[in-house]
């Protein structure tokens, strides 16, 4: 029963525990593990997918980035990817539409970048509060800006992941709830309609977790 | 909201990053094995007789 518009995130207990965050191990099972000596197409696949992210977020990082610091933006990519995807079907639990997820993987890495960059690079870090090219006048509004917009960063990226999941999912139900109410011709198209909403849904959810990788790659690229 | 709801931060926060660790280590085991071509392959006269295949 939908006591809230918001009761469809709900986390549920069984036994006391919130066994509903189980969902976010999902992913661990999705990734081809090489206990196979023999590769599948599937693993194939997976290397592939990793490979080309690992080249699209080296040429984010820029020739300053350090050797293999793609990795843990391709591994966060791979969890936000297989959270998101598997909410969308009946059942699962959607870790990501909580900021209890995304904060927490937002933050420390917002948190690391600051320390890093503000104790090994202070000149640079300073630098940029005021981009080039601002005329004289404008540049205390410009630090104040650029500052606010570093520290509100976890805070951004985190929402932006929960509001899109949210979103889609509520209208998703909005919809469904209406069809018992409906005559069947018009059930036909609200089934057309929910089908094109998965399928626009399920882009988002590769999208969205893309943008994640890509804007925590090019904060920590603005680092060093 | 539940989304905003503090319930259990702290032991969720500790899961997630588990979560991610676990993510990181078996993406940073997945390789994909090339595997050597023998060049003798090349030269198999595949002149079968065989009319079905």
């Amino acid at each position: 029963m939908m006591t809230n518009l918001f009761s469809v995130f709900d986390p549920s207990a069984i036994f006391n525990f919130s066994l509903n965050w189980l969902s976010t191990f999902l992913g661990l099972l999705m990734i081809p593990s090489i206990y196979w000596l023999m590769p599948s197409r599937y693993n194939i696949m997976w290397n592939s997918i990793l490979l080309t992210l690992h080249k699209e977020f080296k040429t984010l990082l820029g020739p300053s980035g350090h050797n293999g610091s793609t990795f843990i933006f391709i591994s966060l990519f791979s969890l936000i990817l297989f959270n998101n995807f598997m909410g969308l079907f009946p059942y699962i639990f959607t870790s990501t539409s909580h900021l209890t997820l995304t904060l927490s993987l937002a933050l420390p890495l917002w948190l690391c970048f600051m320390l890093y960059g503000w104790i090994n690079h202070t000149q640079h870090m300073f630098a940029h509060l005021v981009p080039q090219g601002t005329p004289a006048i404008l540049m205390p509004f410009m630090v104040c800006i650029e500052t606010i917009s570093n520290i509100i960063r976890p805070g951004t990226l985190a929402v932006r992941l929960t509001a899109n999941m949210i979103a889609g999912h509520l209208l998703l139900t909005l919809l469904g709830n209406t069809g018992p109410s409906m005559s069947y011709i018009l059930v036909t198209f609200l089934l057309m309609a929910q089908i094109a909403l998965l399928v626009l849904e399920s882009a988002v959810a590769m999208i969205q977790s893309y943008v994640f990788a890509v804007l925590s790659t090019l904060y920590s690229s603005e680092v060093n | 909201m539940p989304q905003m709801a503090p319930i259990s931060w702290l032991l969720l926060f500790i899961i997630f990053s588990i979560t991610f660790i676990l993510f990181c280590s078996i993406n940073y085991y997945s390789y994909m094995p090339n595997s050597p071509k023998s060049n003798e392959l090349k030269n198999i006269n595949l002149n079968s007789m065989n009319w079905k295949w």
